[in-house]
């Protein structure tokens, strides 16, 4: 289960606060925060590269293993959360993967912000293949779980 | 001057003796105090680089970060009464220099360039400092560093500009929580034993004040209201100003020289035999 949150760091929209030196060396880069449990289950490292990817994207981001996330107990089954911060881009002081990527476009009425904030994703260690490559490996997942 | 702001311009002239009471269980973790420190004094970024460490990417209190907010995740604990589930403790605290009363840089500095001002900081004089690095090595707690572009060492100034014109430090002001509270320092440790009082009467039977008035240090002038062990907030529980080994250190210069001397002496008198009775020989045949 992918939830995305904002950071205190991190005004408004990203390009606000990634090309501000004094704001960007708080957060400088994406991280995707899993529980030790998630983290041995699927052999992921603190401070290495996960994978996260849904059917509409794939991003990578650095691992932090914390027990701040809990694994929860859901109808009879383990159900793991994928914390996922969202602010970075391809410009800035500090570049990152697009977290919103991985959501469907669902703006809020009031501010039009994006207002999905959880669903479900896969998330596997190391870092996602580069262009065209990456495509097909979105597909090949895709495949997989069909 | 205008006439609302007091002129603080000499000391005995109406200055407040002030300090910080940084309050760790009001701190949210915004880091709107390293942002306010850096923008109000010039001080630049000092790498983009994740660490990994929870929130905390600055790594600690240095030349180039005068207010650092420290990140301390704890074990995961069953919550209040037992029936919510367990939460993991998350605390964060905001470190700054600590302004001791007994200033181990400000006794280290052989230039003048560490100063007390009449508010009772410790202020570095950047146009006198010469780069010497005697005040790193002699802070207790770590704080003042020497900045890798120019040499010169760099702390927390006590934002002396601002205190001048009777404003308080852009730290204080910024914190959305109060979480860092700025004033007369005695009002202000009035203030913290209150604080230490409610939060006992809460539950909250951890909580302390951290400020070391019995040891060499006599006290700062930033002191924290922490919970549980000070060394999980990277504060030493016992910090001590390294001119307290001064005595010991020339009492054992002098005791080796002593010694040194004795040694020469006793070499000298104690000489072979045929050298010193050729010296009596020689001054006997003189006779």
């Amino acid at each position: 289960m992918l939830t995305t949150y904002r950071l205190t760091e991190h005004h408004t929209a990203g390009g606000m606060t990634r090309t501000l030196s004094h704001l960007a060396e708080l957060q400088p880069e994406l991280f995707t925060e899993v529980s030790p449990e998630l983290a041995a289950d699927i052999g992921l490292e603190h401070r290495g590269w996960a994978t996260i990817t849904t059917p509409r994207g794939i991003i990578q981001a650095r691992v932090m293993v914390t027990t701040r996330m809990r694994p929860m107990w859901v109808e009879g089954r383990t159900v793991h959360q994928v914390g996922l911060p969202y602010h970075w881009g391809y410009k800035g002081l500090v570049k990152g993967d697009v977290t919103n990527d991985l959501l469907a476009i669902s703006e809020e009425p009031n501010v039009r912000i994006m207002e999905t904030k959880a669903l479900v994703c896969n998330i596997q260690p190391g870092r996602r293949p580069q262009g065209q490559a990456a495509l097909e490996e979105l597909q090949e997942q895709m495949r997989r779980v069909a | 001057m205008s006439a609302n702001i007091p002129d603080f311009s000499l000391p005995g002239s109406g200055a407040r003796t002030t300090a910080f009471l940084t309050d760790s269980t009001l701190c949210i973790g915004c880091k709107a105090c390293e942002v306010a420190c850096k923008e109000w004094n010039g001080v630049a970024e000092d790498g983009l680089n994740w660490s990994g460490f929870s929130y905390d990417n600055t790594g600690a209190v240095g030349a180039s970060t005068w207010r650092h907010v420290k990140f301390v995740e704890g074990e995961p604990q069953p919550g209040f009464g037992g029936a919510a589930g367990e939460v993991s403790s998350w605390n964060f605290s905001s470190d700054v220099c600590k302004h001791c009363e007994q200033a181990g840089c400000l006794e280290a500095c052989p230039t003048g360039s560490i100063v007390r001002t009449e508010f009772g900081g410790v202020y570095v004089q950047p146009d006198v400092c010469n780069g010497c690095s005697y005040c790193v090595v002699s802070c207790p707690f770590g704080v003042i560093q020497k900045n890798d572009s120019d040499g010169r060492a760099f702390k927390c100034t006590f934002c002396y500009d601002r205190q001048k014109v009777g404003l308080q430090p852009a730290c204080a002001k910024a914190c959305p929580t109060e979480s860092i509270k700025f004033g007369e320092i005695s009002e202000l440790r009035l203030a913290a034993q209150e604080r230490v009082k409610e939060l006992h009467s809460r539950g909250v039977h951890d909580a302390q004040v951290y400020d070391p008035v019995d040891t060499s240090v006599e006290g700062t002038h930033a002191f924290f209201l922490i919970r549980g062990d000070p060394r999980t907030y990277n504060l030493p529980p016992q910090p001590e100003v390294p001119t307290i080994y001064l005595k010991a250190g020339w009492r054992a210069a002098a005791l080796g020289s002593a010694a040194l001397l004795a040694g020469s002496l006793v070499a000298f008198l104690a000489s072979p035999k045929g050298a010193r009775s050729r010296q009596f020989r020689s001054r006997g045949h003189r006779q």
